[in-house]
């Protein structure tokens, strides 16, 4: 309520300035003709792609008074946050990209989930997790137990802290004493590991005593001691564990999230616009794009890019961006995976006396969970994450071939294979390369002129929904302030 | 989205391909950049492929997947050198068959030719494995039983379906294009090129861009595969 009056003052404010919301005169949408508006109080800002990056940042714009314009290049928005109903029975449903969120972690989405009302439904889906190491599967229980972590060839220390502390958390024994000098979660240089980014994390492990089944374990043979210590600081300062068990989603799919971004939007939100230019300059910034395969053009004040930068690489910048911002650009890497997903006629499980929290071990199936339990129905919805490139079929067949019981009840199976996707083939941004960190960061998230960068790549955490929103909000004041 | 029990490709065949008597050939244009359009030092190009084909589709209505077009810009010493290359080329009726398992794969999801992607580019392959004559045994090995941990932390998929000659074809063929530093390869009907930088150095480059489509042939029959391309000249 609060917020709504508080909108339609600033509304009126503007109107009052000569400036509307729709139909904006910032924006123009004649070939290469506009002069950008220059008054500083409203600024009119193109955003390039309408996934929750994109979209957060054009509401935060929005909600100061800018002018936004979002060019989304596929038929719906949202992006990696996709929610889907179709193959599913008696309104099943799940998530094909972004799933889960924690608390603490994630303060942004959860604010906005406050102010659109939306419900967060507690997701157990990291209790109880069932996982399969060397072809037997293995309880929470039974890996807390000191006889079975010496099996596994943890030297006395690791099963000690094993033995007290959840499996996934073995990381934080070693991590942990260097992470007090981590103080601001964006500055992982001179804090006294400056040297670190060409030392394999594995190194300190081996150093610090790590058992060879701890370093199995932990990897880090090609990951930098300076940038895993740094995000594992970040954790720490936010106080989120290595892998938080308690979990949450929103009631009926992620992508309410998304949908709440852009019904805010209304018509500022552009679909099947795909941005095949941009040209920029001191004084406004130009794209070209296609709608309905006709070739288009718009100018505004400011760009704020919310598309990966391994997709912005197919858009042609003029002039071009610096030698130090091209390198980021084309050296960010990404994996990519694919979601599977399983409809089963029953809770097969509990008639096997197992959980179907489950870390699977298998190439063609990784994990597997539990979703959309609250829908009214006997069915269930299972997801799970696998490679690349799956079949639905295949994954079947895995899932199949490890699962410890008789009693599956598995009626369908679907898979969205993320890297075919034509313009969201990426999933999370990977650890820079070692060595690199400098040339990364801060870079990675700095403007270019008038071309700004956001979306989950632009933080510290390259992590998912809530560093969407966070480099969103970032670019928001940036581009308001400027 | 792939539905089980329903593995047809979304975006397959626009015509029943049993009744097919005849196959056309296909028609690909680039339509930007113009002929002649100069490539600046640390600048991209934008670069825009239209492939209509009687059976298979069109690209304006993406019934022709973006992975099926391929561009190749490569960089010639003189305009006459760039000529020659493009009048002597005109006419080859088949794309490497190494190239032709990479499209179909998928395998330029994860790779480029010279840049990083989630996995190594072709050069940097054919870099790390340049003096290893037994290379294009192990490469073809996990191409098919996946890999990781050689490159780094990320996994490449299992590629069960491709034969052992199939991988070897494409191994042979990232190995060859990955050290070819005067050519460049594109996928994707839209896109950017970017100069060839290693060659501005010495000599000014004149460039070659082809593009090409091969279309999926009589019904679907191997063998009978009809292949179209358009070059034109770039500075
Ligand atoms: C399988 C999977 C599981 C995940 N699990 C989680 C999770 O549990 N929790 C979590 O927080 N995160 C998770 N993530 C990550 C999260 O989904 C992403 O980090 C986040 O959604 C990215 O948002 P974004 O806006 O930065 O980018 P995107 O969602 O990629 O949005 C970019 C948008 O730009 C558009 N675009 C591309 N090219 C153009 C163009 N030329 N012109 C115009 N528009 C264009 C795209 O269509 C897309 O809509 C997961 C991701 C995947 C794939
Ligand atoms: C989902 C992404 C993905 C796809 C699709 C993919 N790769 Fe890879 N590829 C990778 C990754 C990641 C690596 C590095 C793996 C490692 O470090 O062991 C890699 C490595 C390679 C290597 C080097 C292997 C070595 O031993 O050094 C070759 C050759 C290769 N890929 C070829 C292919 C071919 C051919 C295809 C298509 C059939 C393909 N890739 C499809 C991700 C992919």
């Amino acid at each position: 309520m609060d917020q709504r009056r508080r909108d339609f003052i600033r509304t009126t404010a503007l109107a009052g300035t000569g400036t509307s919301l729709l139909g904006s005169t910032a924006i123009h949408n004649m070939a290469g003709s506009s002069i950008p508006s220059t008054r500083s109080a409203s600024k009119s800002v193109i955003i390039a792609g309408g996934g929750i990056g994109g979209l957060c940042c054009a509401y935060e714009l929005m909600q100061l008074g800018h002018d936004v314009i979002v060019l989304e290049a596929s038929g719906r928005h949202g992006g990696h946050v996709f929610t889907g109903r179709d193959g599913l029975a008696d309104d099943l449903y799940v998530d094909y990209g972004a799933e889960h969120f924690t608390k603490p972690g994630y303060d942004k989405c959860w604010e906005y989930i406050e102010q659109f009302n939306l419900t967060a439904l507690p997701y157990p889906r990291r209790v109880n997790v069932a996982r399969r190491i060397d072809g037997k599967f293995y309880t929470e229980e039974m890996l807390a137990d000191p006889s079975v972590l010496k099996k596994f060839g943890f030297n006395q220390r690791e099963v000690k802290y094993l033995s007290e502390n959840p499996w996934w958390d073995l990381g934080s024994l070693y991590y942990q004493p260097y992470l007090d000098k981590f103080t601001n979660e964006y500055q992982p240089f001179n804090v006294g590991y400056d040297d670190w980014d060409t030392i394999p994390m594995a190194d300190i492990l081996e150093k610090d005593g790590a058992s060879s089944a701890a370093l199995n374990f932990l990897g880090g043979k090609n990951t930098s001691a300076l940038f895993t210590l740094w995000q594992a600081g970040i954790l720490n300062l936010r106080g989120v564990p290595l892998s938080p068990p308690d979990v949450y989603r929103i009631k009926g799919g992620n992508q309410g999230l998304t949908n709440a971004f852009a019904k805010r939007l209304g018509t500022r939100l552009k679909l099947n616009c795909p941005i095949s230019g941009i040209r920029h300059g001191q004084s406004g910034v130009t794209v070209s794009y296609r709608e309905f395969g006709e070739e288009k053009e718009m100018s505004a004040d400011y760009l704020a890019n919310c598309i990966p930068l391994p997709v912005f690489r197919r858009i042609a910048v003029e002039p071009a961006l610096t030698e130090d911002k091209q390198f980021v650009i084309d050296n960010l890497t990404y994996g990519t995976y694919a979601r599977v997903v399983f409809q089963a006629a029953s809770e097969f499980w509990l008639d096997d006396n197992l959980s179907i929290n489950m870390q699977l071990d298998h190439p063609d199936i990784w994990s597997m969970w539990r979703v959309a339990e609250e829908v009214d129905t006997e069915r269930v919805a299972l997801m799970g994450t696998g490679p690349a490139g799956i079949s639905p079929q295949r994954a079947l067949a895995g899932f199949k071939e490890v699962y410890p019981g008789k009693s599956l009840t598995i009626e369908q199976a679907l898979v969205k294979d993320w890297p075919n996707d034509s313009f969201a083939p990426t999933c999370e941004r990977l650890a820079f390369p070692m060595g690199t960190l400098t040339k990364f960061w801060p870079q990675l998230m700095q403007p270019q002129g008038r071309i700004h960068f956001a979306g989950s790549y632009a933080d510290n955490l390259g992590w998912g929904m809530e560093a969407a929103t966070r480099s969103a909000n970032r670019v928001a004041k940036e581009i308001d302030q400027a | 989205m792939t539905i089980y029990g329903n593995s047809a490709n979304e975006h397959s065949f626009r015509n029943d391909i049993t009744n097919q008597t005849v196959n056309n050939p296909p028609n690909v244009k680039i339509e930007i950049p113009k002929e002649g359009t100069k490539l600046k030092a640390n600048s991209s190009v934008r670069y825009r492929v239209v492939v209509t084909d009687k059976e298979d589709g069109s690209t304006e209505f993406g019934e022709i997947l973006p992975n099926e077009v391929v561009l190749e810009l490569t960089c010639w010493p003189s305009k006459k050198a760039a000529t020659d290359y493009k009048n002597l080329t005109k006419d080859i009726a088949k794309e490497p068959t190494g190239l032709t398992v990479i499209k179909h794969a998928g395998c330029f999801n994860c790779h480029n030719d010279k840049a990083r992607l989630t996995g190594p580019s072709f050069e940097d392959i054919a870099i790390r494995y340049k003096n290893d004559p037994t290379a294009i045994h192990t490469l073809a090995k996990n191409v098919i039983t996946g890999s990781t941990g050689i490159w780094g932390d990320v996994q490449m998929p299992s590629n069960p379906e491709l034969s052992k000659i199939e991988v070897i074809q494409a191994v042979e063929y990232i190995l060859k294009q990955g050290n070819n530093q005067r050519s460049r390869i594109y996928n994707g009907y839209e896109g950017v090129i970017w100069p060839i930088k290693q060659a501005i150095d010495d000599n000014p480059c004149v460039y070659v861009l082809t593009t090409s489509y091969t279309d999926k042939g009589k019904g679907g029959v191997s063998g009978t595969e009809l292949r179209a391309q358009h070059s034109i000249l770039l500075n």
